[in-house]
Order: structure tokens, then sequence, then C-alpha cells
């Protein structure tokens, strides 16, 4: 028994799932409406009655974080749910036909690697409206090339395997074979690197944000509560810290997640 | 004259040598050439090699899992890769494979049911519940308990893994059964015992058999007619106690002489 995978998948589990309670349960939780705005209970700091203080517009921090939450929990679970569907698809069909077909798309995967995805983003975030839709879309369709490269890795060491073969001469079809044999065996290092894959997902919609091409206000999201937090940065320090502690510990948990279940996966 | 079971003649293949996936081709590695084989019903002949021979090409193209680059494969009398996909369909009813090694050749995320009625599922014979009945029904066919049909792979040792290739295989009622070192990855007493399965079958089903494998003993012990293999073609071929007399070609004296050495 590996003490230390299941240490490290408690712990990120933990921190996850506690983002994900305040996400699902924001509306029940939160103490006032995230959007309403008291202009004479502005910038007061953390109490009993305002947990975590209020912004500059008298708002309700706890109540935004809670809310907060919602958006970069389906960013990072939409974003990555298709960044895995979309490399699963890629990278198991380079493996399974192989060849040229395979050499055509793993350099197409390459070039896209190439491109710094930060820019890749910011310009597609320009030319599109930024709702959270599109930057779940965005984000997801320029995260797929790790796991399109894995996938394929996987698929290649299967595919000799002779249970596809067997498969293969009773007659079953390339669908099939993807479908039932290469990517559900494929799966296990996929779903780490998808743990993983949340946290960074979280973080580029908390750049993004941040630098105002993210969500807008005043719709809350850890990245933008951060930005407006850094105008009075000197005169209310919990606009910033809990914000940046927020995104800290659920990124760092979808770390631990994802180490946590790479090792239970090898030492099984 | 009623054509042979299987009819293979002049069947090659070979693999282009790139120096990366895109590149050019830079040369040819020749796995098979110009192999002729007959194989009448009910037959069973056995193919011996050392490792690197081409038999396993060989057994392939025969199966229908690969192409071959030139040559002809007739399945009583039909050619097999002139086939519309219909027709494909109804050679892979008739002919199954088994492969070498127990550990890869069940899916491990499936039951031992589901791998068994995998091929039954694929041609949509039965229901559910049918194609149940008959996987417990070839369990027993093949000696595993019929009630195991809900384990997994990971709970069997390799003879009874290679007892459910031998089940899987036989789902569609195949009408020859091509063995890929089906049992050199096995102990020799798991050997003999999957080997008197598969005589066993034979005679009970009327299969034919290809047999191939590295080691002549064991080829000897099942098979009517031996044809040895070396650098891709079949450079011999004999009734089967009659090459272990008289072996002519040089590859063929060394496959009997360690055959000899090992008995």
């Amino acid at each position: 028994m590996n003490r230390r995978g299941w240490g490290l998948l408690i712990a990120g589990t933990l921190l996850v799932g506690g983002a994900l309670i305040g996400a699902v349960g924001a509306d029940r939780f939160a103490p006032s409406d995230p959007e309403a705005i008291r202009l004479a209970d502005a910038l007061l700091s953390p109490s009993a009655e305002h947990w975590m203080g209020t912004d500059q517009l008298g708002r309700d921090l706890f109540s935004r974080m809670l809310h907060g939450a919602r958006v970069s929990m389906r960013v990072g679970v939409g974003a990555i749910g298709i960044a895995t569907a979309v490399g699963l698809l890629i990278g198991g069909l380079a493996g399974l036909l192989g060849g040229r077909w395979d050499g055509w798309i793993m350099r197409l995967t390459d070039v896209m690697l190439c491109f710094p995805t930060i820019f890749l983003i910011l310009a597609a975030v320009a030319f599109l409206d930024n709702s959270e839709w599109n930057i779940i879309l965005i984000i997801g369709l320029t995260g797929w090339m790790g796991v399109a490269r894995l996938t394929r890795a996987e698929v290649l060491s299967l595919r000799e395997r002779e249970f596809i073969l067997a498969a293969r001469a009773a007659g079953a079809g390339p669908a099939r074979i993807l479908f039932r044999h290469l990517i559900p065996n494929a799966l296990g290092p996929v779903i780490v690197s998808a743990a993983l894959g949340v946290g960074t997902a979280i973080l580029i919609e908390s750049g993004l944000s941040f630098l105002g091409l993210g969500i807008q206000p005043p719709t809350p999201s850890w990245g933008n509560i951060l930005t407006e937090g850094k105008e009075t940065l000197g005169a209310a320090w919990w606009l910033t810290l809990f914000p940046g502690l927020a995104i800290f510990f659920v990124v760092l948990g979808c770390n631990l997640l994802g180490e946590g279940l790479r090792r239970r996966w090898r030492s099984s | 004259m009623t054509p042979p079971l299987l009819e293979a003649a002049g069947l090659s293949r070979r693999y282009p040598v790139r120096s990366h996936p895109l590149g050019p081709v830079t040369g040819w590695i020749d796995a098979v050439r110009e192999v002729d084989l007959a194989l009448s019903a009910g037959e069973t002949v056995g193919l011996v090699g050392e490792s690197g021979c081409g038999k396993s090409t060989l057994a392939r193209i025969l199966a229908g899992l690969i192409p071959p680059s030139a040559g002809t494969v007739r399945f009583e009398g039909t050619a097999l890769f002139q086939l519309d996909p219909a027709g494909r369909r109804r050679f892979r009813r008739t002919v199954q494979i088994i492969f070498q090694d127990p550990f890869t050749t069940l899916d491990p995320l499936m039951t031992i049911g589901q791998s068994v009625a995998e091929p039954l599922a694929i041609h949509r014979i039965g229901n559910r519940r049918e194609r149940g009945e008959r996987t417990r029904q070839l369990l027993g066919e093949v000696g595993l308990p019929p009630e195991w049909s809900g384990r997994f792979p990971d709970t069997l040792s390799g003879g009874q893994r290679q007892r459910v290739g031998i089940a899987r295989a036989l789902a569609l009622n195949p009408r020859l059964l091509i063995c890929d070192e089906a049992v050199s990855a096995l102990d020799l007493s798991v050997q003999a015992q999957i080997l008197a399965l598969l005589n066993d079958l034979r005679e009970k089903r009327g299969l034919a058999l290809l047999f191939i494998s590295h080691d002549l003993g064991v080829v000897g012990a099942i098979a009517d007619r031996i044809g040895v293999m070396a650098e891709g073609r079949i450079v011999e071929c004999q009734p089967n106690p009659a090459l272990f007399e008289a072996p002519r070609h040089p590859a063929a004296r060394r496959l009997v002489e360690l055959a000899l050495e090992g008995a």
C-alpha cells in the first residue's frame, strides 16, 4: 500500500472538494447578493458580519468569492473536458491510423504546441466576445496537445497487443477498436493529466480575467476580483489576499490530486 | 475435385524502411517471400522456423489482419483480398486466430465473458442473454468453469487465459484456427494440456489447424504435415514423422537437431 499516494489524494480531494462545495452551494452559503452594491459599506475589513470584508462598492467579498468559485470550477472542468475529449480523439486516431497519418497529425500537434498558448488565447479572445462559454472553448481548444501526445503513445503501445489483433480478426471495425479497447485502456494516464490540467485552466482563466479579457464585471471571478483589488492594495489587503489564496489552494489541490492519482496508478 | 479449404499462392509481404515517418523510402524488408501453402478441411499443418523467419507475418496475412504485397489467398476457392466488405465479414467467421502471449491476449478491462462474447456482439449474433448462454457453453468447451464468465483476466493463470483466447476464437464456429506460437509462453505441463485441448477440438469440430511455432517438438506432437520456414520462404514441407527422419534443407536439419536434443 502506497501511503503517500493516499495522503496526496486526500489533501487534494479536500482542497478541490471544498472549492466544489462552495461553488455548487454558492446560492445557499453566500450571506448576501454578490452583485448588491452598498456604497456606505465600502472597503470594510474582515469582521463577523463580512467574513472577508467588502470591496470598493460595498459588496460582500465572501459572497463574491463563492460565486467566483463557480466560474473557476466551470472553466477549469469545462475547458479540460473539451481538451481531454479532443486530445483523446486526435491522439487515438494518430496512433490507430499510424504511418503517414500519424506523422501529419503529430506534426500539426507539434505546431500547436509551439505557439505560446497565452498569446493564442489573447488573440482569440480579441476576436470573440468574452462570454464564459467562449473562454471555456478557447482554453479547451488550445490545451489538447498534451493529452493527444499521451494518448498516441499509449495507443501505439496498445495497438499491437494481441487482444486488439483478436478483435480485428473477429471483424471489429476501427471505431469499435478505438472506443471499446484503445481509449479505455489509455485512459489512466490521461485522467492524471486532466487533474493537473484543471489547475492550469483555472490559472489561465484567472490570468485572463486579471488582464480584463476574461469574465466581465460585475459577474465575479477570482481573477477579476483580484484585478479590482489591486487598485486598493495599500488600503484593503483582503481584496487581493483572499482571491490569491483561493487560486493558490485550488491549483495546489488539483496538482496534489493529479500526483496522488499518478502514484496510485503506477503502484497498481 | 473440391478446392482446398485454404490455398495461398505466391504470397509476399514487404515493409518499406524510412528514416522518419514522413521521409522517403530508403529500402525494403521482405518478411514473406512467394509462399505457396494449401490446407484441406480438418487437416493440421505445422509451420516451424526460427524467430524472424516470417511465420507471424504469414499467420497474420492468412488471418486477414494485414494484406499481402503480392499473391492471393483463396478460401474455398474465393479470393480473400478481392472480397467486398460483406464477403470479408463472412470470411472473418471461418478463420480465427489465437496468439502467443497470454498476458496481452485479453483486454484487461473486460471480463472474460465479455471477451468471449465480443465476436458474437460484433456480428450481432443473438441478444445479450443468448450471447451469455453461448459464452458459458464455450467456456465449458475449453475446460473452464462457466461461472467464471464474470471474472477479470488478472485472476487467471497463463494457461487459463490461453483457454479463454481459444473460446473467443471458437465463438464464431470457425473452420480454420491459426495458432501463432499458441503454447510457446506456457510451462511444459500446461503446454501439453493446451495441445490436448486443441487436438480434442479438432476431432470434435472437424477444425483445421495451422499450427505455427519455433519449436519443432511441439509441432511434431500435433501436425499431420510440417512446413519449414526460413528467410520468408517455405523451404521444405513433409508429412509429420518423415521430416524428423530425413530433413533436407539446412534450416530443417537444424530444427530437427534442436528438437531431438530437447526430447
